[in-house]
């Protein structure tokens, strides 16, 4: 039992382009090419219906993928500075024996 | 005896902070091994869902018979000529309706995962200034599981069928109907349709199943990543290697549970995410969001 407006429509739509494909698998290559539109059609409704139902689970927005490669400039930021400094540790303990 | 002091106090310095960053950087490490993993489930989560909707519009496959006898039903038209001919030939292979509007939108899901990974990939570089970092991918790690939670339950609310089992169903059926007059044999046939039709209803349960699956291992790993950022400047090294350690049994044991169980699953995680102060402010956040995006559509 369809619980929503949302599930009702998928469900008219997904029973009016299984039709028209069935119709379509099962005729002759003639009537086929005569079909083809109206069948590319009747998917594009249902492809459609379907991107609209999946973007009602995506959350997330173009400003997270900004914010996410903002944080991971900043994360590479942090590598380089870590980096120099780690080479001036080692840098000073090469040094250290010859200096004393 | 000056000069001795502060020498013994810069080696005390440079060996505490290396000690320091081999520990932490086992941190990083963990934070980063996981949001790959994250990242990877997630991908595994979306190629189901992708598979379900090809699936869902997709032809039986033809015989070469069948063609021919397609072909030789359309010769014996009344009109034939060079319009017909060239039809016939276009129409005689069928070609797979293009499923490329859906998978960009699964690709702009992708993306976003595959973005959260590639943020961690230098932070055992960088552990030691990347703190606040972290901190701040915390609120985009709970949304994207959320988001994987969201993705179960669109699967459990909107399933998918097979649409190639549908039509070889629907015409043996068809055929039955027309040829068999015995009604002794059309009884016998017509069990052996219903037996292909509840096979059908447990391979689409298992196809929906198998998604919502991946979608729920997702979510664990997704939460287990977060839980990481959000204490990864408090957690010792062996926390977060527990934490590790807890989470890898519970997503293998996911496979092969029921929907029920899994969603049970998925609700778990919802529970999780409300019951955590801070990230239950980010959840009001996440569907203050929502709510303006769906008022902008």
């Amino acid at each position: 039992m369809p619980e929503d407006n949302d599930a009702k429509m998928l469900e008219q739509l997904t029973y009016a382009f299984g039709d028209l494909q069935y119709k379509y698998r099962y005729s002759t290559p003639l009537d086929r090419a005569n079909m083809r539109p109206a069948l590319e059609e009747a998917f594009g409704l249902y492809q459609s219906y379907r991107i609209m139902l999946l973007g009602g689970a995506v959350i997330t927005t173009e400003q997270d993928l900004e914010e996410m490669r903002s944080i991971r400039d900043q994360i590479d930021r942090a590598a380089t500075t870590q980096g120099l400094i780690e080479s001036a540790i080692n840098l000073a303990g090469f040094l250290r024996p010859l200096l004393i | 005896m000056k000069p001795i002091v502060s020498r013994s106090l810069s080696i005390v310095l440079c060996v505490s902070l290396l000690f320091q960053i081999s520990c932490s950087k086992e941190k990083a490490e963990a934070v980063k091994a996981t949001a790959n993993a994250f990242n990877e489930q997630a991908q595994a989560a979306l190629d189901k869902l992708e598979g379900l909707f090809k699936e869902s519009a997709s032809f039986t496959p033809e015989m070469k018979e069948d063609v021919i006898e397609g072909i030789v039903a359309d010769l014996k038209g009344d009109r034939f000529g060079e319009e017909e001919i060239r039809q016939i030939l276009k129409g005689s292979k069928i070609e797979d309706l293009d499923p490329s509007d859906y998978n960009q939108k699964i690709e702009e899901i992708r993306i976003t995962y595959r973005e959260f990974a590639a943020m961690f990939t230098n932070l055992p570089q960088g552990n030691l200034f990347a703190g606040d970092a972290v901190e701040r991918s915390e609120k985009v790690a709970v949304k994207l599981t959320v988001q994987m939670y969201s993705l179960g339950q669109h699967i459990k609310k909107y399933p998918f069928v097979s649409s190639s089992r549908l039509q070889a169903i629907r015409r043996k059926r068809d055929l039955i109907k027309m040829n068999e007059t015995r009604p002794e044999v059309l009884d016998v046939k017509m069990s052996a349709v219903a037996e292909d039709i509840y096979s059908l209803r447990i391979e689409t349960d298992k196809a929906n199943r198998d998604a919502i699956a991946e979608c729920a291992k997702g979510a664990v790993l997704g939460l287990q990543v977060a839980k990481l950022i959000r204490d990864y400047k408090k957690f010792s090294v062996n926390d977060i290697l527990q934490i590790m350690k807890e989470t890898l049994p519970s997503v293998s044991q996911l496979t092969g549970q029921n929907t029920e169980s899994l969603l049970g699953k998925l609700n778990n995680i919802q529970s999780a995410v409300k019951s955590d102060p801070k990230w239950a402010q980010i959840a009001v956040q996440i569907e203050a969001e929502v709510a303006r995006q769906r008022t902008k559509l």
